[in-house]
């Protein structure tokens, strides 16, 4: 059984090596998948999910769990993160970032996500206004150029995909979700 | 609610979501700043929500795994910079390092009349000898390091005892404790079963920090835990007040 992350960051906190490779073994995926995700290059995902961790081995101590689970404190310090690096990459190169090497997502990638069963609720043009959002860091009225879809078409679509997700969510946290 | 509430739930979502220009960012930002308190806990709140709600969209991501060489960087880095519990250092090299810069603050500040080197020294030789028993306790095979950790009265604490079952000998060493008021002290006590034994008493300096040598305890108990309180000053028979550590053998 693994140790609550909330216990592991006050251990943390107090320069606790061997709390933060136990988090960073619960956690490291997790941070790792999204960083992927965003920046779509190994090799950029693994230098950002260093820093990631190393700012938690820094500033774990101003983790406040009020303001959400350790998850949340996570996935949102690694999307902001990345979309910074991403725009900086962006501007520096000039092009794509994922023009500069191999791209690391597998080509299961994108078959996954049809197997994402948990999220079907969501639907798919919800799915993709939140991920344009959340991953890719476009403003509701950039995804509405993008998709050439009216202002309001994608703000109704974002409002009702994140209800799904919350009323997804509750169901997880009350251990009515998935098995 | 109003439709003006209802707008800054709005953005309260597409904040959290990333969704807002750098402009709307700002504008809400302010908005949670100069209505702090009640007046926009409900915006935080939902802020919050949808933050652990898209966790679970994050969650969904094809599972990933960073190379092995990069998370032996990550823990290499770790290592070198994370706390070592005293022993590990060796107690003899950080009491005589103490000594060593004792000594050398002495003599650099001159010291013109009054302490003279032999007594420095002979006094220091004889906080090197009170170190001594604490030294053995630690080296002793059986002895074994108890983690206190801080509870609800004091959440930031957490202590360590370095406890021989068999000599029943012990060493506490207390950190980041609250201060308390002169009439109060804190007081460690041994829990054989659901039975209380008193273990010291003890105070901390100003940055909460407290140590001392348990005293002789009695024999023939099974101790399982211990557990520190703060009691009135010079402590008490059986624990009446709040408990701010506890930790099981």
């Amino acid at each position: 059984m693994t140790e609550s992350s909330i216990p592991l960051l006050r251990k943390i906190a107090r320069r606790d090596a061997a709390a933060f490779k136990e988090f960073y073994r619960q956690f490291a995926g997790f941070v790792f998948s999204i960083a992927l995700r965003i920046l779509q290059v190994r090799s950029e995902a693994e230098d950002l999910l260093q820093e990631i961790f190393f700012h938690v081995w820094e500033k774990a101590d101003s983790y406040d769990p009020s303001r959400g689970t350790p998850e949340a404190w996570l996935s949102t310090l690694t999307r902001s993160r990345a979309i910074d690096k991403l725009r900086r990459l962006r501007r520096r190169e000039g092009r794509d970032v994922s023009e500069q090497e191999e791209p690391a997502v597998q080509p299961a990638f994108q078959d996954a996500v049809a197997a994402r069963e948990a999220l079907k609720e969501v639907t798919p043009l919800q799915r993709e206004v939140l991920e344009l959002a959340y991953f890719e860091g476009h403003t509701q009225e950039e995804i509405a150029q993008k998709l050439k879809v009216p202002l309001g078409t994608i703000k109704t679509r974002i409002r009702d995909g994140l209800m799904k997700l919350r009323e997804l969510y509750h169901n997880e946290s009350r251990g009515g979700g998935r098995s | 609610m109003n439709d003006h509430e209802n707008d800054w739930l709005e953005l309260a979502e597409l904040y959290a979501l990333g969704a807002l220009s750098p402009a709307e960012r700002e504008r809400f930002e302010q908005h949670l700043e100069q209505n702090a308190g009640e007046g926009v806990r409900h915006l935080r709140e939902k802020v919050r929500e949808t933050r652990d709600a898209l966790v679970f969209l994050a969650k969904e991501l094809p599972p990933a795994k960073p190379s092995d060489a990069v998370t032996a960087q990550i823990f290499e880095r770790i290592d070198q910079t994370a706390a070592r519990p005293f022993w590990d250092h060796g107690w003899c090299i950080a009491v005589a390092a103490f000594a060593l810069a004792a000594l050398g603050a002495n003599l650099w500040a001159g010291n013109r009349t009054a302490v003279r080197f032999e007594q420095r020294v002979a006094a220091l030789q004889q906080e090197l000898g009170q170190s001594k028993p604490v030294l053995e306790l630690i080296s002793n095979e059986l002895t074994r390091v108890v983690e206190l950790k801080g509870l609800e009265a004091a959440p930031g604490a957490s202590a360590y005892l370095f406890w021989n079952p068999e000599t029943r000998q012990g060493f506490f060493s207390g950190r980041n404790l609250p201060g308390l008021t002169p009439q109060k002290v804190y007081e460690l006590w041994a829990l054989a079963g659901s039975q209380p034994v008193r273990a010291g008493v003890f105070e901390v300096d100003v940055r909460g920090n407290g140590t001392f040598s348990l005293p002789d305890l009695p024999a023939g108990l099974a101790y399982d835990t211990f557990a520190v309180t703060i009691e009135p000053s010079g402590g008490t028979d059986a624990p009446t007040g709040a408990m701010v550590l506890a930790g099981k053998v």
